[in-house]
């Protein structure tokens, strides 16, 4: 039985409580905190700051819950039961516009960029093989596109056997991301209708994309159920260590630097207790700062860490492949790509309203918000959601505090939440944060912004 | 009428049987970790489905329930009450439950208090499922009728539906009235 299966709850408790800080602990307004996680090792910034006791540091209490799936995650942030959790920046937005669970859920701390990747089975590998353009030493020439899977899937098609693809969760980075390649490659992954009914769901699709649990990826794709998938770490790699399946591209190669979880609270929570929010923030900014300080010296600690079976509980090996700055493809094909796993540069912290905006466009783009909304629709809700105004409030105190300098960070006085156009994406595509509607009107396969599905 | 159990332990999978099954209401159950949700819930139909709270087959149930208006949806915003019962029903037992569309609240309202009940106290029981009875027999009938519509006539799912609702519209009577008629006799005069 796979550990994800297990119903017990790993809680580690925090228990020690050192002497600093008492005065700040005054103005907390809630000290004991439970956190709730699910076990990827892009949940690393709340371990870190757990052992390394940057919470303790801001006299708080935290106790780190692993959870068996996004969905009860984001119930027990709803309902209290947890007070904060590592999000797919997925389940705020899509929570506040009422896809799904509805309930005001906010992040004022995004946990990492990058550290996806799409695997295909062996036998799909073989078949993609002839299409993908060779370097001068034999391997494929990256980044590997979709165009190369397309004649698969019309031969899958033609045996009449539809071509399944597996992904986390409907709002889930992954599945945006798996969809982005497909379609950059000419391959439809299918609307979401919401209003529509009574439809298969997969409308148009060539690609039919399912939600698998991240664990059992794997043994799905063995077992033939899915020919491949898009997921987190340690997931893609496990695929090579058992010989079952080939990761294609990450999801670095498909959007560079794109953001992925993000810490989310209930905006419920987040007004009753500023101050302990703004600490925790705080906390977690320290965590990614070591996660990425002197070109990633302390990942291996880290790994060490996260193969705790209280964090992510899998391999070391399997765990350092991709957090040490190598990724490996095709078995024996392993790669540099430093920036898989980005905790802190490039500030990836800051929760920027140009990501937020990013995934309703995608969102918009698939059908899964049905008609048309005008960019200030998209600029409500980038704010209702994500909150730059209290990780700044973390991050001055940080500079005052001498703990982190001012130039780790956005410059604060002229940021506008908004990153400068976008170009590094597959597709070559440019993406304006100011300009959804403009964005959604780029893409060749996708819903145009005037478009409803009914 | 179908409920389908989705990694329900043993030993609450038995309580949950002895309650269901003497309504009449059938039930299948899973816990099998490799199972293929999709395949499943696309093959059984099944109207009501419970499953372990904690059960990482929840964020694919929760994929299906976004997808098709036939698949089984979240139920969450069923009012004040009904929501409170849910959330106690998946505290207490540790169970969540998806249903579709067509499932009346009200035997959902009756089947959430009896899961909970029966974790406190197996005596309030047998009113309970009393008073749920007619419900389920009526459904009952309702699908026995659908589906000699379908086998009789080489008709869809949706044609019999129609062609029951007309027929109950026509002779001014509730629908279930002119499905057990039609099971009685074979014939809708």
């Amino acid at each position: 039985m796979p550990w994800y299966h297990s119903f017990i709850k790993h809680t580690v408790g925090a228990l020690a409580l050192t002497s600093t800080c008492f005065a700040m602990a005054a103005d907390l307004e809630k000290e004991e905190l439970k956190f709730g996680f699910i076990k990827l090792t892009d949940m690393a910034p709340l371990a870190i700051a757990y052992e390394k006791g940057y919470f303790e540091d801001e006299g708080l209490y935290v106790s780190l819950e692993a959870q068996a799936n996004w969905k009860v995650l984001l119930d027990r942030v709803i309902d209290g039961e947890l007070d904060g959790a590592h999000m797919l920046a997925g389940q705020p937005l899509g929570a506040t516009i009422g896809f799904g669970t509805q309930a005001h859920i906010i992040t004022a701390f995004s946990m990492d960029l990058n550290g996806n990747g799409i695997t295909v089975s062996n036998s799909v590998w073989e078949d993609m093989k002839p299409h993908i353009p060779k370097q001068a030493d034999g391997k494929p020439v990256h980044p590997i596109k979709a165009d190369a899977l397309k004649p698969v899937i019309a031969k899958y098609k033609a045996e009449g056997k539809p071509f399944k693809m597996g992904m986390v969760f409907p709002v889930s980075t992954h599945n945006y991301e798996l969809r982005y390649w497909l379609a950059a490659g000419g391959i439809h992954p299918g609307y979401y209708a919401p209003l529509k009914g009574d439809t298969s769901g997969q409308i148009d699709a060539d690609a039919l994309l399912s939600v698998t649990p991240p664990p059992q990826m794997p043994a799905t794709m063995e077992a033939g159920t899915i020919y491949g998938y898009c997921v987190g770490e340690p997931w893609n790699q496990q695929a090579v260590f058992k010989g079952i399946g080939v990761p294609v591209i990450t999801d670095y190669e498909i959007w560079k630097n794109n953001p992925e979880k993000v810490f989310g609270v209930s905006n419920e929570w987040a007004e009753k207790y500023p101050n302990t929010h703004i600490a925790v923030v705080k906390a977690m900014i320290r965590a990614a700062k070591w996660l990425d300080d002197n070109n990633n010296a302390n990942r291996p600690e880290a790994v060490k860490i996260l193969a705790k079976s209280s964090y992510v509980g899998a391999d070391y090996d399997v765990i350092a492949n991709s957090m040490t700055g190598t990724f490996e493809y095709e078995k024996g094909d392993k790669r540099e790509v430093p920036d898989f796993n980005v905790f802190f540069r490039h500030n990836a912290t800051y929760p920027y309203y140009s990501d937020a905006i990013w995934y309703l466009t995608q969102m918009r783009r698939w059908g899964q918000i049905a008609e048309h909304k005008p960019d200030s629709w998209y600029m409500e809700i980038a704010k209702k959601v994500y909150r730059p105004d209290i990780y700044r409030k973390a991050a001055e105190q940080l500079i005052a505090e001498g703990k982190v300098s001012a130039s780790e960070f956005p410059n604060f006085a002229t940021e506008t939440g908004f990153k400068p156009p976008q170009t590094e994406f597959i597709d070559n595509i440019t993406y304006d944060g100011n300009k959804p509607n403009e964005y959604l009107g780029k893409f060749s396969i996708g819903l145009k912004p005037k478009d409803t599905l009914k | 009428m179908k409920v389908l159990l989705i990694d329900i332990d043993e030993h609450r999978a038995k309580k949950i049987d002895a309650i269901i099954t003497w309504a009449g209401i059938e039930l299948l159950s899973v816990t099998d970790s490799d199972a293929d949700i999709y395949q499943l819930v696309g093959e059984l139909h099944p109207e009501i489905i419970l499953v372990d709270t904690n059960s990482p087959n929840r964020d694919t149930l929760e994929h299906l329930a976004q997808l098709q208006k036939g698949a089984p949806r979240t139920v969450i915003n069923l009012g004040g009450n009904r929501s409170e019962s849910i959330n106690r029903l998946a505290s207490e037992a540790g169970i969540s439950l998806y249903a579709i569309d067509a499932v009346p609240t009200a035997l959902l309202q009756s089947l959430i208090d009896i899961a909970i009940s029966y974790f406190h106290s197996v005596n309030q029981l047998r009113a309970e499922v009393e008073a749920l009875k007619p419900t389920t027999d009526a459904r009952q009938s309702l699908n026995k009728a659908k589906k000699f519509i379908m086998d009789t006539y080489g008709l869809t799912e949706d044609q019999a539906t129609d062609l029951l609702n007309k027929n109950a519209d026509r002779q001014r009577k509730p629908v279930t009235d002119v499905a057990r008629q039609l099971l009685d006799t074979g014939s809708f005069i």
